[in-house]
């Protein structure tokens, strides 16, 4: 009862800060108190929920289902329960958005319309944890389409610019259509043989409804994943709002809209293709199907953040080849879910693993590239340069937060990648091949992850100065949001150097997904040590991780070399780069973003380069309405029948009216006609 | 509960148009919001009164020799509730915008010296009163007369600018257009008193198979010209030279909801027609809405735009109530559902209109935006109601939305998918177009004709007309939970 409260409670804070936020509106010490009240409240939320979360992790089982309302005209019932799964996300939304809260409090310290940002911020984050703990799939909508609405809010915030209000358009517009495609199939399933909305309900019907009308349940099945996918960004759908939407949002919202929200869309998928739906024959062409969209989508999006030279933008479209890794993951448990169900598990720890470390490092870069922006004014990567002299904590962070999602050990991004490579690859046999192919293209992905994450950090914290970096001054709120920074590094290291932790919880949050990976024990998938990981596969151990250990020998390798390299006794000197004597302009010397990956961009050039897309778009910019034209003439029955009809009758009762021409003595003539007429029509009737 | 108050309630409105046609200035204003509070205020009663006791039965008129009866029946039932209580709260909103609306400062429509504003205020209140004897009709002869009296009503109001010869051609347009489905209303009648001797609505029900299809083309034709639907929607268009609480008031929110309210209560009492009945309703609501989709993109005036937006909404409608003879309830009861809903958005978004164009002086989408420089609240109400309309919640039209989904994934057969997808195309496009005309309006750069005007606070009355935005949106919200009761009785 009390951890409902908690639950209730939570909602109830989040609302009531938007509440006080807005009313306080900004300006003078509102603002001031806003902005403090505003992390203030998120939280105590984010108190509660992990409260929550922490009780149902710690075995206490299930809350709920709490149902608020059960109207009848639907067969739906707003209720609301926490499992482990919700609890897992409840946690990671807690945390990211107390993060992105801290840094906010001083992101926002020059921001003109604090009272607009916070109610909006906290809305945000109502929803986001309102989605994962809806247990009703009519009544998800409601968060679901909340978190949109706000998140539109949010990525228009900055108004004054064009390009921000056409990503906004474009994130909603596309999420909204997907989550149409979502709905459509969810009352496919529901309609088609269901009985109600609850996801208990939903799972229960399945198995008939796949049986009986197979046609129908993978239609809807497919409209849902297609759903899913379009939130979480994956390729292709992602490309058309993601990349756009991040970089337009203020920092501490692109953090939590890629460090939290677009995995909203991976939990829909879980929730529907490993709960609802019980492993079956279908469960390996889902799987294979879930595991391509991952890994075109971690091939395209990560080799596309390799040509970026807007530093949001370039964190944008890797996100959309994180998502990748995820869901490949994700598609390897479902794929092995008939024939290797713990090695479906390890897929999905690993996936779930991946979620949470992606939710560190990238929400972490994106508050180093809104301080960036916060010192210099600037995202272009090509005018950025040197910022580790200006801003050395974000840098160090920045470095942290870039080698975790390239994957280097000892780092978190290494062990989660590490996981869903093994399944890939032990998972491999006879028609799951291609789990191979895919395993092998997440592996180079990841050297061109690091490829990228060397481009971000090379053109914004090392190198020469840029003059924009040269005018810059620390941000006077540095304790904030370097705080906030070094918390998530923090973290990404912890969960690096203690693996275990992470794939505990996760294995945790994977429990209640038991119709698709069974229940093994942990220690019979991950081993039962505390710091290193000891893979299983039926009892043999079949691959170890001590992250301890190997950062233990990189250490001392460092440590080796330093001592080598300061016991040759060189000198260092710093100079001037050498222009063959020519006075050159130093800005004119300095490798920037641009100068990246020259040879790969005039590779690709050809590819992006749609012919017909570039007049299309300036065609359809040039002009809000069309004219009417053929379209209308044809649609619209008055030019080709009521307005000829009405010409017609005018003309012909001219015509008759002309008969009054002429002599006067004809008008009786024709009365007397008319009478005749109507006494010979009722005498006819008569008889 | 005394069944008279239904009596009252219908007889206060044409009581109330002769008050409001004589009165003048002051007076003239307090009563235009006195009167339909009181209707409103009766309309509570009767409803929240016999709620607990539907159908509420009484007679206003007794001709022995005409009906098996010999009264002319009224009667309150959940249907019936919810269209009164869209159009008596709708109607006392947009009658209070009207006394800031008509007014020499406006500059759409000035009016000087109250010139015309007695016919204006008596006619809304005679169609109000026309509406509420719609709704309350107990049979097909009742609704007959007081449907043939919104016709004559919608003709006076839309050619209020009897000097401009355009508004005077759309009266005549829409009257002509709408007369002859009142021609088609009288077949039906004929028809179904010639053969059982009854204008009751069960009556219908009765019939043989084929005089029945007789009936039901004859309503159907009669309901599309008064619900504006292919192919007799042009009229609704060139309505829109009307001032613009008329266009909110009768064009959007409730006297184009009479046709949907004629085939909603002929589908309720008639129990069964075949399903090809259904078909051919759903196929021509299913046009319709595409129709009206396609003319959304070449509307460069907002009130075209928001009236062909209409046009699709009220297709939803139909398509709605279509379901039930293909074998779906929950279809029908959302799209009765959906017509209480869409009521108080789309009036927002007329009435957001008429605040911008009253003192813009221009309607036009190329020339407005960034609208929120000046006029905050409006800009934000109008992107309220767009949200409204298009099914964002936790607004209205979310709710009847989807349970229109809920009522089409219920079909069997061919008809799902036939129904299904052109619907999901119609409400992605439409979204896709109300969003960008919305932001535009709201967020976009300020265009020079906004720049040009006043901001709110320097403009004397736009707290009053900001006040019945502000409370039409949160009505937006509230609307679904009023009407919920009664739809969940159907």
């Amino acid at each position: 009862m009390d951890q409902q409260l908690m639950l209730l409670g939570g909602f109830t804070l989040l609302l009531l800060g938007a509440f006080v936020t807005w009313v306080l509106g900004g300006g003078g010490w509102r603002a001031e108190f806003s902005r403090h009240f505003g992390l203030i409240i998120v939280a105590a939320a984010g108190g509660c929920f992990t409260s929550v979360s922490a009780f149902v992790l710690g075995g206490h089982g299930a809350l709920g289902p709490v149902v608020l309302w059960q109207p009848s005209l639907v067969n739906a019932s707003l209720s609301i329960r926490v499992d482990a799964l919700s609890a897992f996300f409840l946690l990671l939304i807690s945390g990211l958005s107390l993060a992105a809260a801290w840094f906010a409090v001083g992101y926002t310290r020059k921001m003109a319309d604090v009272g607009g940002f916070y109610p909006l911020l906290l809305l945000f984050v109502f929803g986001m944890a309102g989605v994962v703990v809806v247990d009703d799939f009519f009544f998800f909508f409601v968060p679901w389409e909340f978190m949109a609405l706000s998140s539109y809010l949010l990525i228009v915030f900055h108004r004054e610019k064009a390009e921000n209000l056409s990503a906004g358009f474009k994130y909603f517009f596309v999420t909204h259509a997907g989550t149409l495609a979502l709905f459509f199939g969810i009352t496919m399933l529901v309609g088609g043989g269901g009985s109600s909305f609850g996801f208990h309900d939903m799972a229960r019907s399945m198995p008939a409804l796949l049986a009986a009308r197979p046609i129908l349940a993978h239609t809807g099945l497919l409209l849902i994943l297609i759903g899913f996918l379009v939130k979480a960004g994956c390729f292709p759908f992602g490309m058309w709002w993601l990349p756009a939407a991040h970089p337009a949002a203020p920092a501490p919202v692109s953090a939590l809209l890629s460090g939290a929200m677009i995995k909203l869309g991976l939990y829909g998928i879980l929730r529907v293709f490993f709960q609802i739906v019980p492993a079956g024959p279908w469960s390996f062409g889902w799987g294979m199907v879930v595991a391509t969209f991952g890994t075109l989508s971690l091939l395209v999006g990560t080799l596309a953040a390799l040509v970026q030279n807007d530093s949001k933008r370039l964190l944008a479209y890797s996100s959309i080849g994180q998502i990748g890794y995820m869901l490949l993951g994700f598609g390897l448990a479902l794929g092995l879910a008939t024939s290797d169900p713990p090695l479906a598990a390890v897929a999905l720890v690993g996936g779930l693993f991946h979620m949470l470390n992606h939710a560190c490092f990238k929400g972490l870069l994106f508050l180093n590239a809104g301080t960036f922006e916060l010192a210099t004014g600037e995202r272009d990567l090509d005018r950025l340069g040197g910022l580790n002299r200006i801003v050395p904590v974000t840098a160090a962070c920045a470095i942290v937060a870039s080698l975790s999602i390239a994957g280097l050990p000892p780092f978190n991004g290494f062990s989660s990648k590490w996981l869903i490579y093994h399944a890939s690859v032990w998972g491999s046999q006879g028609p799951r091949v291609p789990f191979l192919f895919f395993g092998i293209a997440a592996l180079i992905i990841s050297a061109v992850t690091l490829a990228v994450m060397l481009k971000f950090l090379g053109a914004s914290i090392w190198g020469a100065m840029s003059p924009a970096v040269k005018r810059a001054t620390p941000p006077r709120e540095m304790p904030w949001l370097g705080s906030s920074q070094f918390a998530l590094a923090a973290l990404c290291l912890g969960l690096g150097l203690f693996p275990m932790a992470g794939v505990w919880l996760c294995y945790l949050a994977a429990a209640p997904l038991a119709a698709t990976i069974g229940t093994p024990a942990f220690a019979s998938l991950f081993g039962a040590g505390r710091f290193a990981m000891e893979l299983q596969d039926r009892g043999a151990v079949v691959g170890v991780w001590s992250p301890l250990a190997v950062a233990l020998i990189l250490g001392a390798a460092f440590a080796i070399a330093i001592w080598a390299r300061r016991s040759a006794g060189s000198t260092e000197r710093a100079a001037a780069t050498w222009a063959c004597g020519s006075d050159v302009d130093t800005e004119q010397l300095r490798f920037k973003a641009g100068h990246y990956y020259t040879p790969f961009k005039s590779l690709v050039r050809p590819l992006l380069a749609w012919p017909g897309l570039a007049a299309w778009r300036h065609a359809s910019a040039r002009r809000m309405t069309p004219s009417a034209g053929t379209v209308t003439a044809v649609l619209n029955p008055d030019t080709w029948a009521y307005n000829p009809l009405v010409a017609w009758m005018l003309a012909v009762l001219r015509k008759l009216a002309g008969s009054r021409i002429g002599l006067p003595q004809i008008y009786p003539a024709w009365n007397l006609i008319g009478l005749a007429l109507s006494f010979i029509f009722l005498l006819l009737l008569w008889r | 509960m005394n069944p008279d108050v239904m009596v009252w309630l219908l007889a206060s409105p044409f009581a109330g148009a002769i008050l409001l046609y004589l009165a003048r200035g002051r007076a003239q204003q307090a009563l235009a919001v006195a009167l339909p509070a009181v209707y409103l205020a009766l309309g509570v009663l009767a409803i929240a009164g016999g709620r607990t006791e539907f159908p509420l039965q009484a007679a206003i008129f007794s001709l022995p020799w005409l009906d098996d009866a010999g009264v002319f029946p009224l009667r309150l039932d959940a249907l019936s509730a919810i269209l009164l209580l869209v159009v008596l709260i709708v109607g006392l909103l947009v009658m209070a915008f009207s006394i800031r609306y008509m007014c020499p400062d406006n500059r759409e429509h000035p009016v000087h010296n109250g010139e015309g504003n007695n016919r204006y205020y008596a006619f809304l209140s005679l169609f109000i009163g026309s509406m509420v004897g719609v709704a309350l009709a107990g049979n097909l002869l009742v609704l007959f007369v007081f449907w043939e009296c919104t016709t004559l009503s919608s003709w006076v109001l839309i050619s209020h600018h009897v000097h401009q010869p355009l508004s005077v051609r759309a009266g005549f347009k829409a009257l002509v257009m709408t007369h002859l489905g009142g021609v088609f209303l009288v077949i039906a009648l004929a028809v179904v008193f010639g053969l059982t001797g009854t204008f009751s609505f069960a009556a219908i029900g009765q019939l043989a198979p084929t005089p029945q299809a007789v009936v039901f083309l004859c309503l159907l034709v009669a309901a599309s010209a008064k619900s504006a639907q292919v192919p007799l929607f042009t009229w609704l268009p060139d309505a829109m030279e009307a001032p613009t609480p008329v266009s909110a008031y009768l064009h959007a929110a409730a006297m184009v909801k009479a046709g949907v309210y004629l085939m909603a209560r002929v589908i309720l009492e008639t129990g069964t027609f075949p399903s090809w009945t259904g078909a051919l309703m759903a196929g021509l609501a299913l046009v319709t809405m595409m129709v009206g989709l396609i003319f959304y993109f070449y509307q460069d005036d907002l009130k075209r735009f928001l009236a062909y937006s209409t046009i699709a909404q009220l297709g939803y409608m139909m398509l709605g109530l279509s379901l039930f003879m293909l074998g779906s309830k929950t279809g029908y009861v959302a799209g009765v559902f959906h017509l209480a809903c869409h009521s108080v958005a789309k009036a927002l978004l007329f009435l957001c209109v008429g605040a911008m164009a009253m003192r813009l002086g221009v309607r036009s989408i190329s020339k407005i935006s960034g609208l929120y420089a000046r006029m905050p609240i409006a800009a934000t109400c109008f992107f309220i109601g767009m949200l409204a309309v298009t099914g964002i919640p936790p607004f209205s039209c979310f709710w009847s939305k989807l349970m229109l989904v809920v009522g089409i994934m219920e079909l069997k057969g061919p008809a799902m998918p036939l129904i299904s997808v052109p619907y999901y195309v119609e409400v992605v496009l439409g979204f896709f177009w109300f969003l960008k005309v919305g932001q535009r309006l709201l967020f976009g750069e300020p265009s020079a004709a906004v720049l040009a005007i006043e901001p709110d606070s320097a403009v004397a009355g736009t707290g009053f007309t900001n006040g019945i935005l502000i409370v039409l949106a949160v009505l937006t919200v509230l609307m679904p939970l009023i009407v919920y009761p009664f739809v969940r009785a159907l």
